[in-house]
């Protein structure tokens, strides 16, 4: 017998996993059509967490075995962001709202990988809805002749960074792993960009891409 | 509901998907939504109907993918560049679909996507799609230098569809051959950014000029940071098979095709092993070729005809024929694969040591070989030094020679070719000389129509036309050379006639050749006869 390799097995039974769930959510979808409802929008909204999570177990197996590859192509960054807010808006519950800040509204386009800045958009949006009090703020704006894409909440922030506050902390929330963040790290080397966590009346995500 | 009105097919071959799909259109406000489980279907509805939205998968099934149905419909222009085209692909494979695309879709999208998602992308791509909507009009007849004075406005603002614009701006040129010009706009966005699409643009503009070696560079440079940028690695091969490198460009193919197991390149594969010697190889490549063929939309008679060779080289005679019989059945109707298949048949018979079954075969097609294709001509002149026909092998090469006396890869096979009948180093020598003959030729005309002695040009073309009836290069221009002749001094309906039939064989011969466009754009301008388009 062939020896075993963990690492294939782990890619295909995740690969599997992923499609499995593509077919629940699609089920899931046609079920919430007919009988709409808080319920049936939370199961739908954990489905497509559960799913970009596979995904980006997939991507993130891949680029351990060789570079990621960057297939950038020109994005117009208002048109980019309404797509991502329109895609995140079905992860977060309903009394959350999503706002648009574009204050790059002068830059026509820019070169990025359109599928992987988004996954990394919308592990910080997932991320805000955890801790997020009524609103998150997807931004965008050019700084030190980059892009900067923002993501803030109105919660309590990082507990780890100045300016945590405590006192809107909620109770019980879900801890991640780290994997989300280790994923927006390597996306934005990969771009050549970084990110970055602070807080300012609440949790402040960026990630920045050069030119 | 904001896409009302608008007309869809989907393409999926697994039925769930094709009514989730249409269900998610629906939603959307597409009412008019056909959808076809297979290439061949999907061809048929569009040939059809006019789509505004064509959602399409990229597996097929029957060994036929999206990538393969898209370059189809917008090669043979089935479909009009106002039709937006989406491959929907599943995960991050898309980025190995991206890299291997020359036809590009206008987007595409990875599985899973809400309808939502769908609905947005679909609107921001019509915008587009209106934005250029003039320069669609033009490129849908063909008129490259209409698109490109259409264009011309939409560059001077930056805006968001300015990277848009100066792709479609490179792509018209580097299909007019106006290379340096190409390579400049490829430039800028270099400069911007060394994206894979602009690299390879202005690689092809080098190509174009005759830069080969700057042109390797480049790809080699790209490679490195794009690994799994498929279509350079077969451009690298064509830059290697060229220059007569055939076994470095199948070790380029093979790797491209262990990155993604597409069937246009197991043949690339198995034609170059072929050519190297390599027989098993080549053997069992294009024994999965045909295989997969069989069910496919996009079957070809050569996966046949180059297995058979194959099996020719190898001794299996019989194997070959039965291969060959095989085309017979499959593409009755053309002619020149008759043709084909008599010539190869002619060699299995050859090889078995039975000439005069070879000779009755071979003696109507050299008795008239205007009806056997190019390529397939090479192996009838095999078959003649084969049966020691020497003056009527070299009579037919030379008509390869000269009727291709610019395709770089037919001459580094013809010279292959008539090294293995045993003319060694005199191949070279006798191919450059049959090339120089025709490049002198035509080039005298070309400048005498230059120095404005049209009539004389004119003359010096047709009759070599009438020579070469099948050199695509010497037709255009003496298409072109009759028509400035005409407008100087006034319309000939004869000449009118020969125009048009010199221009119809060269588009027939070669769809894609960069002087189509230039001679398809004076003859519009001329009127008369009856001008197509």
């Amino acid at each position: 017998m062939a020896e075993l390799d963990f690492d294939t097995v782990l890619a295909t039974a995740v690969h599997e996993v992923k499609n499995l769930m593509g077919e629940l959510s699609l089920n899931l979808e046609d079920y919430h059509r007919r009988h709409m409802g808080p319920e049936t929008e939370k199961m739908l909204a954990l489905a497509r967490v559960l799913q970009n999570r596979l995904v980006q177990i997939l991507i993130l197996q891949k680029a351990g075995h060789q570079h990621l590859t960057v297939n950038a192509d020109a994005e117009n960054p208002a048109e980019f962001l309404d797509e991502v807010a329109s895609e995140a808006r079905l992860m977060l519950p309903a009394a959350i709202a999503i706002e648009l800040q574009n204050e790059a509204e002068q830059v026509p386009f820019w070169f990025i990988d359109r599928y992987l800045v988004s996954q990394v958009l919308m592990n910080a949006i997932h991320n805000a809805g955890k801790f997020s009090r009524s609103r998150i703020v997807l931004g965008c704006q050019e700084r030190d002749g980059g892009l900067e894409f923002s993501v803030s909440d109105d919660g309590p922030g990082y507990p780890d960074l100045p300016g945590y506050r405590a006192a809107l902390a909620v109770e019980n929330a879900p801890r991640g792993t780290g994997l989300g963040l280790l994923f927006n790290e390597r996306i934005a080397q990969a771009h050549g960009g970084q990110v970055s966590r602070s807080n300012a009346d609440g949790a402040r995500f960026t990630l920045w891409l050069p030119k | 509901m904001y896409l009302k009105g608008k007309k869809a097919l989907v393409i999926d071959d697994i039925a769930g998907m094709r009514s989730s799909m249409r269900t998610t259109l629906a939603n959307l406000g597409i009412e008019d939504c056909d959808l076809a489980s297979t290439a061949r279907e999907a061809v048929d509805k569009m040939k059809g109907k006019f789509y505004d939205l064509i959602v399409c998968d990229y597996y097929l099934g029957d060994a036929t993918d999206g990538q393969q149905l898209l370059e189809l419909v917008r090669r043979t222009k089935v479909i009009s560049h106002k039709t937006l085209f989406i491959i929907v692909t599943a995960e991050r494979t898309q980025d190995r679909v991206v890299a291997a695309a020359d036809f590009m879709p206008d987007d595409y999208l990875v599985k899973p996507f809400t309808a939502d998602v769908l609905g947005k992308r679909v609107m921001t791509l019509t915008e587009k799609k209106d934005y250029f909507h003039d320069v669609y009009t033009a490129l849908d007849h063909d008129e490259l230098d209409a698109a490109l004075e259409k264009l011309e406005p939409l560059l001077q603002s930056k805006n968001k569809y300015w990277v848009d614009a100066m792709r479609m701006k490179g792509e018209a040129l580097l299909r007019l051959g106006r290379n340096a010009e190409a390579e400049k706009v490829f430039d800028a966005i270099v400069a911007l950014k060394a994206i894979p699409w602009a690299v390879m643009g202005k690689v092809k503009a080098l190509k174009g000029q005759n830069k080969a070696e700057e042109a390797q560079f480049l790809l080699a440079e790209l490679l490195k940071e794009h690994s799994e940028y498929l279509a350079g690695y077969d451009m690298l091969a064509t830059l290697f098979t060229e220059r007569g490198d055939s076994s470095v460009a199948q070790r380029l193919v093979e790797k491209a095709l262990e990155l993604a197991p597409v069937t246009h390149r197991q043949k690339r594969v198995g034609q170059l092993a072929f050519q190297n010697g390599d027989l098993d190889k080549a053997q069992q490549f294009l024994s999965e070729v045909v295989e997969k063929g069989k069910y496919s939309y996009f079957k070809e008679p050569e996966d046949y005809t180059l297995l058979s060779q194959v099996h020719i080289e190898k001794g299996d005679t019989e194997q070959a024929r039965t291969v060959l019989d095989m085309v017979n059945q499959r593409f009755r109707e053309s002619p020149e694969i008759q043709a084909q298949v008599q010539v190869y048949k002619a060699m299995s018979w050859q090889k078995e040591g039975k000439p005069e079954q070879a000779k009755a075969l071979l003696e109507p097609l050299l008795a008239d070989p205007s009806k056997v294709p190019d390529g397939a001509k090479l192996d009838l002149a095999k078959a003649c030094f084969q049966m020691d026909d020497k003056e009527a092998g070299a009579k037919l090469a030379r008509e390869v020679i000269q009727s291709n006396h610019d395709n770089p890869e037919l001459k580094a096979q013809t010279v292959k070719m008539l090294e293995s009948v045993g003319l060694g180093e005199r191949a070279q020598e006798f191919v450059s000389k049959a090339v120089e003959e025709v490049t002198v030729l035509n080039n005298r005309g070309v400048a005498l129509a230059r120095e404005g002695k049209l009539e004389e040009a004119s003359q010096l073309l047709r009759d070599a036309a009438e020579r070469l009836p099948h050199n695509v290069t010497i037709l255009l221009n003496t298409a072109y050379v009759l028509m400035m002749s005409m407008e100087k001094s006034g319309l000939d309906e004869q000449n009118i006639a020969l125009v048009d039939e010199y221009a119809t064989r060269a588009e027939t011969l070669s769809p894609t050749h960069q002087g189509l466009p230039k001679v398809r754009e004076l003859r519009r301008k001329l009127g008369g006869g009856d001008a197509h388009g």
